[in-house]
């Protein structure tokens, strides 16, 4: 492998690339070097279809006789014409204008994949990075593929991954630096050149850092898949203001999962191996982090394996809507749900008494009073599920385990009462005794490339502290790992809580996807509050918008990463990103601009980048073995498979019941009381049945349903003994942090309801939000081909409440989002804005059309996010033409010309804003995030996105 | 497109066939084939003689056909992207779609997908009704054109029962499903079924037992289930099997003779059943 040059990054890609093989029967044999295969040159100027991605098209007026019969083959076509037919034949065959000159040649085309190389890549348009094999010929990229070899995904892709081409080919993405030279937020823009860029972005940190505030320096990624880049520059700089968008996302499922297991955040349903499926508003047929590989196995677990799926989710989704079963609570009470659903185990006597008794933090007796009260009729009047069907269930569930699991998502998580919902779900695991079983609710510790790769040296962690990033209200948002609180940022920047004197964003589009859309726009326009944002992004987004240098990012098919997550497979692999083709224009990816900017800021700070990212990578996969059938090892085997699977690593079934060596236990001490085995001050595992073995990695070594350390963390009390006996060394006891602001946190998985939620009265209506199965949050409305598919989003009511409300299909309705009442009279640190004359805080107002669907509960209102896009380019906004070309000064619309959407863009609105005139399925729909107000949940700071309270009215 | 855009459409065809036929291009009684709306697909039908032999698939042994498992989908339409972006499909065209139906009322309501496309069937009206040769049988039976002599008189869109061709905008040209024989032919599958996230759809040679799609139907009967085809009554043979009560459910929203795929199915509001 050569030096890669960072100017022209393909150069050297392109002589080293191997040929990429043995990827299974679906892939080609017969690949041959780029650019070898003249004979696939055919016709390159000459369209061969109307789709246009990216070629020019000529017009077909001159279909018809007028037109020349080019390229016909004269004789073919009289042979096809056959014979002559009969006088007086009814229909005469033979009779045919000559195809135009606009006419398909060639088409499809035979040797379309003679030629080309296989590039191995992974997928970013969502956060489950499935494995991707790019087809690339003469330097272009004509197809991508699901991968095969990646033991996660398995070959598949969905509908995301295959508009890649749009992505990285798209006319208005952004290729060049650019400054702004208007005011912030005006859109006026002129193009840099690579240098004028960096020397004043690394003019302004050097000042930040020299004058010994590094922590002003704040940097805001949205999915980051390049978390050693980011890390090594942060810390090298000094600041560990790295803020996220994790609370958006999931902090409360994580935050339940560890307070139960603290080795992993992420649940793992084995579905595949399982016989009863239980899941609680989660969306894996449509999005979820673990979408496709997830979503593939339950169908598996369900049609082969002969499962059965029952989904509880306020709104049908695709998910709920295959299920087998669909039960719609109202909206926020699956937590209710599911300790009924205890009860009813409990009362039944179905339970795993061996798994309660010995290896959680509780008993059977002491569930069973703890739980007395939880019954299917409580819960039935909370949540409106029949008793007889959360009875049923219950028992179904307990007669599949141990081969039984829940699962759940930001269906559950996603409340003021999130972290609650995620803890009685997980209980149900433990009842019957499927934790860690075949089949059942499992986990795994590789959540990313360890134990397989050794990441690079590291500078030592920046020791700043801000409030943006660990804001002292929420205890347990930053104390196994760092989760953070994303939604308070703005609003703790109005209020003077912080100051950023530079702020970096990189793949974020916080306008479109954080709560309070106004307030968001308000901050990031202010100069004062801001002073000084560089926005790194692969087109011009809403946030781009304000920013005051714009920095154009390659996009996940033009750079190098080696990633993965937790696999399905219960053991780890890691996959490789690489250039598939040349970067289009000059866009560069982080681990370009980086190095160049810690060598103008200095200080230090250029020691870290020593060495080419070439030698980075390669040192990075070093560790890869040999594959024997082709001699590969390290980055070179990557470069051929796309990734690595160490199936010598058993998958992770019940790692707690792992006797420990005679080695192990040398100098090791067992608590007399509680069966833990210490050693040199840290836990090692528990005595059980008068054997030592692993145990979980809690301080009591067992599952703790009773968790003394969220309670004793939420009064900010002393922890580290507790730390200390679970041996996860990366938690952090902070009570100097978080002084002042303690918070009872049940040490057992309790329920409990927002007040709103309990008093909403027939006026108001709780608002829940969801991902389509064709988009990301912010970041492929873009795309031509998803936005064709899904690119509006009126409000789902139910039949009933349309009723109610004198609604029908296509009227519309003014919605107005309320702040939470429960944080009103909990967290004094957060209200803000204006009150209506009841004294109500508004989040804000818009009007939307209303569709009425079957599939959703009467007292909730569902609106998906992805849609209203002000930004993003043409297509995200749904106009054939930009409404604003400023910004264009970073993009080069000639080379990359698609006249498809110009042309053919259906779904663009005619309305005008008028809403009597608007067209179903047509417009860009509207950003939800207008009217949903900031609410953390008080445990880890997730965002209630479901639990808004709204009122409507017909205009 | 409407049955009545469509009609329109063939009309302004038939023009554009009498004057090629007056500019000498081809010598033959064009006015036969500007005569008035047809309801019978069959009337579209030209003599046998002229389209056996492109009804009959070369002699290669192959049979490809296809099995969708309707149970297994869950509607993420990677199929119809992987198309599009294969086949550079413009927008507001679809050689395939996924229609969804939610059935049932609330509390009881479920979602059900239909992933639909050419069936490749065996007695193909289109290629019966083609006037100027182009649409035959390729390799394994797949129904193709030959866009050498396509010139776009839309009769095969109009006999097609199952709505699956259109009419490109720019070419002028039919298009539908071709089996991805440019793929098929170099050993890969057809770009749906590859990237199909949820196992749902099988290509390959119904000959070959072996192949995918005979394991996957032999695996469905073997487990009771009941393999349909679509609009049976139409007595095309089609080549495309299915399994799970969708194609049931789900029938009435797939176009008729004389339609293409639209952005109507995509339209949220015709997702619930039709009071």
């Amino acid at each position: 492998m050569k030096k890669i040059d960072p100017a022209d990054p393909q150069k050297d890609v392109t002589q080293s690339r191997r040929r990429f093989f043995k990827l299974g029967a679906a892939l080609v044999t017969t690949t041959a070097i780029a650019g070898c295969d003249a004979g696939s040159q055919q016709q390159e100027d000459e369209p061969s279809s109307s789709g246009g991605n990216g070629a020019a098209l000529q017009d077909s007026d001159q279909a018809g006789a007028n037109a020349p019969p080019q390229g016909i083959d004269m004789e073919k076509w009289a042979r096809l014409k056959g014979e002559q037919w009969p006088e007086g034949t009814e229909t005469t065959p033979g009779v045919c204008p000559l195809p135009g000159p606009g006419k398909k040649k060639n088409w499809p085309d035979p040797d379309k994949y003679k030629g080309t190389e296989q590039i191995p890549g992974m997928c970013q348009l969502c956060s489950t990075i499935c494995g991707i094999i790019g087809h690339v010929k003469d330097g272009r990229l004509i197809k991508i593929e699901g991968n095969p070899n990646d033991p996660n995904s398995r070959g598949r892709l969905c509908a995301r991954g295959q508009a890649g081409l749009n992505h990285l080919y798209h006319p208005e993405r952004l290729l060049y630096p650019m400054k702004r030279v208007g005011a912030r937020g005006e859109g006026k823009w002129k193009r840099l050149t690579w240098d004028e860029a960096l020397d004043e972005i690394a003019g302004r940190l050097k000042e930040i850092r020299e004058s010994g505030t590094p922590e002003n320096f704040a940097f805001h990624q949205g999915r980051q898949r390049s978390k050693d880049a980011l890390k090594r520059f942060l810390d090298a700089y000094g600041t560990k203001t790295q803020l996220s968008h994790r609370s958006l996302c999931s902090g409360n499922r994580r935050a339940a999962n560890l307070t139960y297991l603290w080795e992993s955040d992420w649940d793992l349903n084995d579905v595949e191996n399982s016989k009863y499926i239980l899941n609680f508003g989660s969306n894996a047929f449509e999005a979820h982090q673990g979408h496709v590989p997830f979503a593939n196995r339950i169908q598996n677990g369900r049609f082969i394996n002969g499962a059965k799926m029952v989904t509880f989710d306020v709104r049908l989704s695709n998910t709920a809507g295959a299920s087998d079963e669909w039960h719609s609570p109202f909206p926020g009470t699956d937590g209710a749900v599911a300790l009924a659903m205890c009860n009813a185990i409990l009362t039944e006597g179905v339970y795993d008494e061996a798994f309660i008794n010995n290896w959680t933090t509780s008993s059977v007796e002491e569930l069973k009073e703890h739980l007395k009260d939880s019954t299917p009729e409580w819960a039935e009047s909370i949540s409106g599920v029949p008793a007889r069907d959360i009875r049923r269930i219950a028992l179904e569930f307990a007669a599949a385990a141990p081969a039984a699991t829940t699962m759940c998502n930001r269906g559950s998580s996603a409340h003021l009462n999130g972290f609650y919902n995620d803890r009685a779900i997980g209980l149900l695991n433990a009842l019957v005794g499927s934790v860690g079983k075949k089949g059942g609710w499992c986990w795994s510790p590789w959540g990313g490339l360890d134990p397989l790769v050794k990441t690079p040296q590291m500078p030592p962690g920046a020791k700043t502290w801000s409030v943006l990033e660990d804001p002292p209200e929420y205890p347990l948002a930053n104390v196994w790992r760092r989760m953070r609180v994303g939604e308070i940022i703005y609003l703790y920047l109005l209020q003077g809580r912080a100051k950023l004197d530079a702020y970096m964003t990189y793949n974020l589009d916080s306008p479109l996807t954080w709560p309070e859309e106004s307030l968001t726009n308000d901050v990031l326009c202010n100069e004062e509050l801001i002073k000084f944002h560089v926005c790194i992004n692969p087109f011009y987004n809403e946030t781009a918008h304000y920013a005051d240098i714009v920095l154009p990012w390659t996009t996940y098919l033009e750079r190098w990463d080696l990633d993965a997550r937790a696999s399905y497979n219960l053991r780890p692999y890691v996959g490789l990103r690489t250039p598939m083709v040349e970067p289009l224009g000059e866009s560069r990816d982080v681990r370009w601009i980086f190095p160049e900017l810690a060598r103008r800021i200095g200080g230090g700070m250029e020691e870290w980048y020593s060495e080419t990212e070439e030698e980075y990578m390669e040192q990075w996969a070093s560790t890869i073995p040999e594959n024997p059938d082709t001699g590969k090892s390290g980055l070179d085997r990557l470069m051929d498979e796309g990734a690595w699977e160490n199936t010598s690593i058993e998958p992770f079934y019940e790692p707690f019941l792992k006797s420990l060596s005679e080695e192990e236990m040398e100098g090791a001490e067992v608590d007399e009381e509680s069966g833990v085995i210490m050693k040199e001050g840290t836990g090692i595992g528990i005595m059980m049945d008068g054997q030592p073995v692993r145990g979980f990695k809690t301080p009591s070594r067992k599952f703790e349903i009773r968790s003394v350390f969220i309670s004793r963390a939420g009064l900010n009390q002393d922890v580290k003994d507790l730390i200390a006996r679970s041996s996860m060394s990366k938690t952090k006891a902070r009570p100097e942090q978080h002084e002042g602001h303690e918070l009872d946190i049940d040490e057992m998985p309790v329920w409990l309801q927002p007040v709103e939620h309990v008093e909403l009265d027939e006026e108001h209506l709780i608002m829940t939000s969801f991902k389509w199965n064709v988009h990301n949050h912010g970041r492929t409305m873009n795309l031509k081909w998803l936005a064709e598919i899904v690119h509006t989003n009126p409000a789902w009511i139910n039949p009933m409440t349309a009723e109610k409300y004198g609604l029908k299909d296509g009227d519309w309705i003014e919605l107005t989002g309320y702040f939470s009442r429960m944080l009103e009279e909990t967290a004094p640190h957060l209200p803000h804005g204006e009150k209506d004359e009841q004294g109500r805080l508004i989040a804000g107002r818009m009007r939307v059309p209303v569709v009425t669907m079957p599939g959703i509960h009467p007292r909730a209102i569902a609106m998906s996010n992805s849609c209203g896009h002000w930004q993003y380019t043409s297509v995200a906004q749904a106009r054939k033409s930009p409404a604003e070309t400023g910004h264009l000064e970073g993009s080069d619309g000639e080379t990359y010309r698609d006249p498809d959407w110009e042309r053919n863009m259906w779904w663009e609105d005619e309305s005008g804003g008028d809403p009597t005139a608007w067209k179903q399925n047509t417009g860009n729909g509207w950003n939800q995030n207008r009217i949903m107000p900031i609410a953390p949940d008080p445990v880890t700071g997730q965002q209630a996105f479901h639990s808004t309270v709204v009122s409507l009215k017909k205009i | 497109m409407t049955k009545q855009n469509r009609r329109e459409f063939l009309g302004k065809t038939a023009g554009t066939v009498a004057g090629a036929a007056a500019a000498g291009a081809l010598s033959s009684d064009a006015e036969a084939h500007a005569a008035a709306p047809k309801d019978d697909p069959a009337s579209y039908f030209q003599p046998k003689s002229y389209w056996e032999d492109r009804m009959t698939a070369p002699d290669d042994g192959k049979k490809y056909g296809w099995f969708i498992d309707t149970r297994r989908c869950f509607g993420c339409h990677g199929c119809e992207v992987a198309c599009k972006a294969e086949n550079d499909v413009p927008l507001g065209n679809f050689i395939r779609q996924t229609f969804y139906k939610d059935v049932g009322e609330y509390p009881k309501v479920a979602r059900m997908f239909l992933p639909m496309a050419c069936q490749h069937c065996e007695d193909a009206p289109c290629v019966k009704a083609c006037p100027c040769g182009a649409l035959h049988k390729g390799s394994g039976g797949s129904v193709v054109i030959d866009y050498d002599v396509c010139c776009g008189h839309a009769t095969c869109v109009e006999v097609c029962p199952y709505g699956a061709i259109y009419i490109d905008p720019v070419a002028n040209q039919a298009v539908k499903c071709h089996n991805c024989y440019h793929r098929v032919d170099e050993g890969m599958d057809p770009a749906c079924a590859t990237t199909c996230p949820s196992d749902a759809i099988y290509f390959g040679d119904l000959n070959d037992p072996d192949s995918k799609v005979s394991r996957a139907m032999s695996d469905a009967e073997e487990r009771d289930l009941e393999l349909v085809q679509l609009r049976g009554e139409k007595e095309t043979r089609p080549r495309m099997w299915f399994a799970g009560p969708a194609p049931a459910e789900i029938e009435e929203r797939i176009p008729h003779e004389g339609e293409s795929y639209n952005p109507d199915a995509y339209n949220i509001y015709n997702w619930k059943e039709k009071s």
